[in-house]
């Protein structure tokens, strides 16, 4: 299936495109995923974690950073998840697209999912899936602009990637997730 | 099937369906919050009727670690009117509904509605507040919640709160409920007595999920409308008001020009999704067709 959505960044677009690119800064601003490997610069391992109803799905899997277009502010990444359970797969590709939005940049997602397995068949169709995708669009795109507040606030210039404490007001999930990579910075540091 | 049982015996008994999980019983409403606390970032949940959650289980999509039956707890099977709210405990089944539960309107609509859920089996187990909690976003309850702005109060060891309809649906089967919180009951407001209303659903079977439904009520002041309210189920990700329906009636006649214009509003406002089976467009249109039917049954 396939669909489109929208995140507002407060940020110029070149910034927001540095920051956009921080992968790891980024992994933690998703609802429920966790970083759990750099594979290289452009590969990165992790799951996700996904509710839908009574039915709690941990994704795990590997992303690509692939046809990064740094002029055009551009990109997509090739995401590939499955349930350590057995119950189902995803294969998507999610291309973005940054334009300016006055003094902020609207980031342009559209996002191609195949579904496989018995999670396919659960929710009755496509309406869920877009609906919980929004909803984690929207979330991170909350948690993403909470965390640039903060770190505008903290005096540093720019928003400093990796800062190695976790940030009050993040949910369990996200403390996780931020805990993991701070937990994994002994690895050699790969900036896009 | 019946080979199986006709073997019965001990391995009938091993052909368990779920994974495995572990059963709390509480028996009052602090025990329940208080489990929940606990078992609830360990992927706990509440069972209340289980036609949702159990089905899930027993296909081994949902495989929660703990299940917290709230059926024993004491005092959430009341339903009761109270401060001009009917109100709604945690284990009133979907069959308290099928003869009026409150007196005027309300109990009436809640009658008609009722016959939609499902099938009359699942009407005996299934709850209000369970449908409510699982926000699906073809439930008849959560259009009615939606549409008369109801209240659902939640417990959890950090105390109890209320959430206005407006705030509680956040998405398909996403509330705005927190893992460890128990919906202890739902508050409708009754009807005013002269309040008219109506409700269409259409799904191919009958008991099946709706592709579309609509509710609609107003008040008549001085032979015009007044207090309208048009909710959409179904059509979108979680069910809502419709405002610009609505003020297609208010201070209209009742009658086909007027409901005719509110089921055009309905299909101009309506961000339908689409599906392998039901382009958004279709539903956009049986969502405009069933604004109208709701409308043309508040007519005595």
């Amino acid at each position: 299936m396939e669909f489109d959505n929208t995140l507002e960044v407060p940020l110029p677009p070149a910034e927001a495109w540095r920051v956009l690119l921080d992968i790891r800064r980024i992994a933690a601003c998703i609802p429920g995923a966790e970083l759990t490997e750099v594979v290289d610069e452009r590969t990165y391992k992790g799951k996700v974690a996904v509710r839908i109803g009574p039915v709690a799905l941990s994704l795990v899997g590997q992303a690509r950073l692939e046809e990064v277009d740094d002029a055009g502010h551009q990109a997509q990444v090739r995401a590939h998840g499955a349930d350590p359970k057995g119950r189902g797969s995803t294969d998507s590709v999610i291309r973005f697209r940054l334009e300016p939005a006055g003094d902020a940049t609207r980031v342009l997602i559209h996002a191609d999912v195949k579904l496989a397995g018995s999670i396919a068949q659960y929710g009755r169709g496509a309406g869920m899936i877009q609906s919980v995708a929004s909803q984690l669009i929207a979330q991170f795109g909350e948690t993403l602009k909470s965390r640039l507040a903060e770190s505008a606030s903290g005096g540093e210039e720019k928003p400093a990637a990796g800062a190695a404490q976790p940030i009050p007001g993040l949910t369990v999930l996200g403390k996780a997730a931020w805990d993991s990579i701070t937990r994994g910075a002994e690895k050699p540091p790969s900036k896009p | 099937m019946g080979l199986d049982h006709a073997r019965g015996g001990e391995a009938a008994l091993e052909a368990v369906k779920p994974a495995p999980f572990e059963y709390h019983a509480p028996r009052t409403v602090e025990e329940a919050v208080t489990l929940l606390a606990e078992v609830a970032p360990r992927d706990g949940r509440v069972l209340a009727g289980g036609q949702s959650l159990v089905p899930a289980m027993a296909l081994r999509l949902a495989r929660p670690a703990h299940l917290v039956d709230i059926n024993a707890v004491s005092g959430l099977d009341r339903l009761r009117v109270e401060a001009g709210d009917l109100v709604i405990g945690a284990c009133v089944r979907h069959a308290a509904f099928d003869r009026p539960a409150a007196g005027g309107p309300l109990g009436t609509l809640l009658a008609q509605v009722a016959r939609h859920i499902a099938h009359w089996p699942v009407r005996t187990r299934g709850t209000f507040c369970g449908s409510i909690a699982n926000a699906d976003p073809a439930s008849e309850w959560c259009l009615l919640a939606a549409t008369l702005d109801a209240t659902m109060v939640a417990r959890s060891v950090r105390g109890a709160r209320a959430i206005a309809a407006a705030g509680f649906f956040h998405g398909a089967m996403a509330t705005a409920l927190a893992a460890d919180e128990l919906l202890v009951e739902v508050r409708v407001p009754l009807l005013a007595a002269d309040a008219r209303c109506g409700f269409s659903e259409f799904s191919r079977r009958a008991g099946d999920f709706a592709i579309a439904m609509a509710l609609a009520t107003y008040r008549l002041e001085n032979g015009v409308m007044t207090d309208a309210r048009v909710g959409i189920g179904a059509v979108e990700s979680a069910p809502r008001r419709v405002g610009e329906a609505e003020a297609a009636l208010n201070g209209k006649r009742p009658g086909e020009d007027a409901f005719r214009d509110a089921a055009a509003a309905v299909a101009r406002a309506a961000a339908p999704v689409g599906d392998i089976r039901y382009p958004a467009g279709y539903r956009r249109d049986v969502a405009a067709a069933m604004a109208q039917r709701a409308l043309e049954g508040t007519v005595p």
